[in-house]
């Protein structure tokens, strides 16, 4: 499956508030069960709440909330019908699939195979410049000003979806065959359709969005329509965003009534309102955090296996840039790429850096997802003599003697190493590097961007910008097919996902074979070369592949399921199936509302359940407890006030007995 | 005489916002990365997707009407302008003098004054309810301080004031979460309500805001008050070194009488000065605090702001910011020229 995200690229503000709020009370949502409102913590912020414009994890984390996927995911990930299609069937290039029957929108509109069929053909659509029609109203590659004609390309492609309809799997077209069967046909027979992370949108909306608007901003506010188990009601830029039940949701009602997504300013503060009882459940731990938190009593440290990982990314860009490019030619060396790699003690960074959370990195396939991972062909060890042995041979030497090497057109070596502001994995990862490649004689600057410069640093002139870094430190996260880590080092990816520019043909043919592959085994032995090949070229120094650090409190609710339950997370987990898991502590899972039970009104299961259970004395009593700390609050502020106007009484009578003396 | 003072005060207020505005515009778009790049990462857009985009958002039109070079022969101005209107400076103040401040990138289009209006509320909350305790509890902290210098309670306050003044907001501010939110459970982690709370009457609103009030308040009120308090004793001994003082004391006027016509009121005057400044700080100084308690205010609006490149919400948030120091610093001159006639001429 296919997850094009940034690791970690968040940060977030974070804040409950209502404004203006004391001049103003009054506007409130309905009754809250505390109880029943499952509180989650995150550093990262959603980018969109329109699926076609999420790129960051925690936006995922909405859409598989507010929709149904096609194909959803099994207890370990596992391709399983928990989304649209209760069943499918694959004869050659063409796949059938059953749609689930009696499936209703939260707005209660029916739902069938002709939604899942419109969100293909609309998202197909969009990535076709000859498209004409509604969607596009003046054709969807309008010549730009003074141009006779377009581009070529799409206007507004939903790339994000569309480019692995079109790219990856090459959707050839979208058939509805009647109101539970839907036949997609590709240009080769492939499994990969059956990843498509792809949320299915309702028709009855998304029809009347023009491409232009689906690309820009079409549904940035709640509340949103979907078949998933809770909908956005409510999202507050920087603050929270509150995710109501779907009472018309198709399968098994959840308990939890209400998730709310609560946005942090810095981790420290976050792990402290996971111990304070302020949220149950954390994303983001920092590795110093984890061990303290995991000790807390009522705290249960999540480690999840990550497959994405963090790399040093070269720019090597083929050619020169006019006003941007690397600083120096030396990165388009495979060899001087290689002797750089082995003055990198990746023990030591994560050791240091990650406080052992992770597995020293080296192919581009982690080792988390064994069924295609192989360990590197010509490992290099950390050796620092050997790699300044390696540049001198390579032709990098320091010939006027200054303490650090030229390039082989003579001119000083400075390497640039950029980094998101994200993480303080980055920082610290990067001052070990600039210590060991410092040792070797070469000198680096290290500098810190947000995120969204960093990315508008890295268009080529492909993508309208001019490259202007030489290396990239930054990470990737990944799913279980690592189809889409593969694709960010074929050449059509410059410009758009690539951040090292590498272009090799003959990792491209072997892209395209791997995809087309009959059997796993063929598969797996296309990726092994790939893996090699990346790691001998070394456009990439993967650093390591880090873990998925969460933490949740298991006071209050119990089933926090696993996806997939070895090494996997319970929240941000592809998968959804915690939330649906989620019960009180001391409650069985039978207690939850009964499926069978008509659940046309949405507040009438979980009340009826109720959810006050033995044993739970502090953990929910939020209300009750917190009438002590508002008297001392109170009697304190009056106190302090008191002492001020006393003081300030004093000052005032000056004024007036002033002409007395 | 009164009228041209605040006439003249008035008038430089004026000429200082207007540079801001100006100074601010400029700088702002020097920083790197684009803000139709940050709007729209789909990096397959199209060359007229952006151009229209850009469009949209006014980002087409020169910047400013003559255009500034520099390269390797210095900086030069080139390309006089045909039109002194057609650019983005010039709309952006005809605009921000019809108080329209635009519309924000980041919130997709709503309008800024919108968003503001509605950070500010709990800012001024939050900064106000700190300024007030701060300013009563620094103030009279440090007025006994200098009364009693050298004494036991001089050297607790002093010394209590110096470890307060030297803290860092956001390092106080961890502090007390540490202690009083996630060790004591006394009081909220952050924001400003509970979120999905349901309030069976505004009273119990107000409280839980009261309650999510109390530790942001108390580290703006504990990091202001060593720094009031430190500058009140050292103002009060300084006007006890004064000869009217020692008169007062010559005249055999009772000791609590001098300290509160003599040494009171004249010591007074650099606090107003430091108060009138740390008023104008306001959003500025929320920043940490905000940061800490994720409370949702003009500090955390102005980062994200700065993050998404989102020029017209920073372009607002700043013009706040300067228009609350300058007014801040009119209202110093002002109370100055109340409490002291001679600053008046």
């Amino acid at each position: 499956m296919r997850s094009p995200l940034r690791a970690r690229l968040g940060r977030a503000l974070a804040a409950t508030g209502l404004t203006l709020a004391l001049l103003v009370p009054g506007v409130a949502p309905a009754t809250a069960q505390m109880s029943t409102t499952l509180r989650v913590g995150t550093i990262q912020e959603f980018d969109s709440i329109n699926p076609n414009l999420a790129y960051l994890v925690s936006s995922y984390e909405a859409f598989i909330l507010n929709y149904d996927l096609l194909v959803g995911f099994g207890p370990n990930l596992e391709y399983a019908p928990t989304g649209f299609a209760e069943s499918w069937t694959q004869d050659g290039n063409t796949w059938t699939f059953t749609i689930r029957e009696g499936i209703t929108w939260s707005d209660g509109e029916p739902a069938d195979a002709s939604d899942v069929a419109f969100t293909y053909q609309y998202l197909l659509d969009s990535m076709d410049p000859e498209y004409t029609g509604p969607w596009a109203p003046d054709g969807n590659d309008v010549p730009g000003d003074g141009e006779a004609e377009g581009d070529g390309a799409a206007d507004n492609p939903l790339s994000l979806f569309g480019d692995f309809l079109v790219s990856t799997i090459e959707l050839q077209s979208v058939e509805l065959v009647d109101a539970t069967t839907v036949r997609l046909t590709t240009a080769f027979p492939t499994s990969l359709i059956l990843g498509a992370y792809i949320p299915v949108l309702p028709e009855h909306i998304w029809d009347s969005v023009t491409f232009a608007s689906a690309a820009t901003d079409f549904q940035e506010n709640p509340p949103v329509v979907g078949t998933g188990p809770f909908q956005t009601v409510e999202w507050r830029r920087g603050e929270f965003a509150r995710f109501e039940r779907n009472p018309h949701y198709w399968g098994k009602q959840p308990y939890i009534d209400e998730v709310i997504f609560q946005f942090y300013a810095n981790e420290d503060a976050m792990g402290q309102a996971l111990k304070a009882d302020s949220v149950d459940y954390i994303r983001g731990v920092i590795p110093e955090q984890y061990d303290s938190l995991d000790a807390e009593a009522d705290i249960v440290g999540v480690n999840g296996n990550g497959a994405g990982w963090t790399q040093l990314a070269f720019n090597t860009y083929a050619t020169d840039i006019e006003g941007g490019g690397a600083s120096t030619t030396a990165v388009r060396d495979p060899a001087f790429r290689a002797a750089l790699d082995r003055a990198v003690d990746r023990d030591v960074l994560v050791d240091r850096v990650l406080n052992g959370f992770g597995i020293p990195g080296s192919t581009i396939v982690a080792p988390t997802i064994p069924t295609f991972r192989k360990d590197p062909a010509n490992p290099r060890s950390f050796d620092l003599a050997a790699a300044a042995a390696a540049l001198e041979t390579a032709g990098y030497v320091d010939s006027n003697g200054d303490g650090s090497r030229e390039d082989r057109e003579g001119k000083e070596i400075n390497l640039r190493i950029y980094f998101p502001d994200t993480d303080s994995a980055y920082p610290k990862s990067a001052q070990f590097i600039a210590d060991w490649w410092g040792q070797i004689g070469i000198p680096v600057s290290i500098q810190s961007f947000d995120s969204d410069t960093l990315t508008s640093l890295l268009y080529t002139p492909e993508a309208g910008g001019t490259a202007d870094y030489d290396i990239e430190l930054w990470g990737w996260a990944s799913g279980a097919d690592p189809d889409f880590l593969l694709s960010i080092f074929i050449t059509s990816q410059i410009g758009v996902w690539s951040d090292s520019n590498y272009s090799n043909p003959a990792y491209d043919a072997l892209y395209d074979q791997q995809k087309k592959a009959a059997t796993v085994e063929e598969r797996k032995a296309i990726i092994d070369q790939m893996q090699d090949m990346v790691y001998d070229d070394a456009p990439y120094i993967i650093l390591f592949y880090d873990n998925e650090l969460h933490a949740y409190r298991n006071d209050r609710f119990e089933g926090w399921t696993l996806q997939p339950r070895e090494g996997g997370i319970a929240l941000f987990a592809t998968g959804i199936e915690a939330y649906l898991n989620l019960v009180p502590v001391g409650s069985t899972p039978s207690a939850s509302p009964d499926p069978a039970a008509p659940s046309a009104d949405p507040t009438s299961s979980p009340d009826a359940s109720a959810p006050t259970s033995p044993g739970d004395g502090d953990g929910d009593g939020d209300a009750a407890s917190s009438g002590l700390p508002i008297i001392l609050a109170v009697a304190g502020l009056v106190l302090i006030l008191g002492i001020g106007l006393v003081a300030l009484r004093r000052g005032r009578t000056t004024a007036v007995d002033e002409d007395d003396d | 005489m009164g009228s041209r003072f605040l006439l003249r005060r008035a008038g430089q207020a004026f000429l200082t916002i207007l540079f801001v505005l100006v100074l601010n515009f400029i700088l702002f778009r020097s920083l790197p990365g684009s803000p139709e790049r940050i709007l729209l990462r789909n990096p397959r857009i199209s060359a007229a997707s952006l151009e229209a985009q850009r469009e949209r958002w006014g980002l087409n039109d020169p910047l400013l009407p003559i255009s500034v070079v520099i390269d390797d022969r210095g900086v030069r101005l080139e390309d006089f302008p045909a039109s002194l209107t057609d650019n983005q400076l010039f709309s952006y103040l005809v605009a921000t003098a019809q108080l329209d401040l635009g519309l924000s990138f980041q919130f997709r289009g709503r309008d800024v004054a919108d968003v503001i209006g509605e950070r500010m509320g709990p800012t001024l909350l939050l900064f106000g309810l700190g300024e007030i305790i701060a300013i009563f509890v620094g103030l009279g902290l440090g007025a006994r301080a200098g009364w009693r210098r050298g004494t036991a309670s001089d050297y607790l306050g002093t010394g209590l004031s110096l470890v307060l003044y030297s803290m860092p907001y956001f390092w106080l501010g961890m502090i007390l979460l540490i202690i009083f939110a996630a060790e004591l459970r006394w009081f909220p982690t952050s924001g400003m309500v509970t979120p999905g709370m349901d309030y069976a009457s505004p009273l119990d609103y107000v409280a839980d805001v009261a309650w999510h009030l109390v530790l942001p308040v108390a580290t703006v009120a504990l990091g202001l008050i060593g720094q009031y308090s430190l500058m009140m004793r050292s103002s009060v001994t300084e006007v006890l070194a004064e000869d009217y003082v020692t008169t007062a004391r010559a005249k055999g006027l009772k000791e609590s009488r001098i300290l509160r016509h003599h040494v009171w009121p004249n010591a007074l005057l650099p606090a107003v000065t430091l108060i009138a400044i740390n008023l104008g700080y306001i959003v500025a100084g929320a920043i940490t605090v905000e940061q800490v308690f994720s409370w949702p205010g003009l500090g955390t609006l102005t980062v994200d702001a700065l993050r998404t490149r989102d020029y017209p919400m920073m372009q607002g948030l700043f013009l706040v910011l300067s228009i609350s120091v300058v007014a801040a610093s009119f209202l110093a001159d002002m109370v100055y020229g109340f409490l002291d006639p001679r600053v008046r001429t």
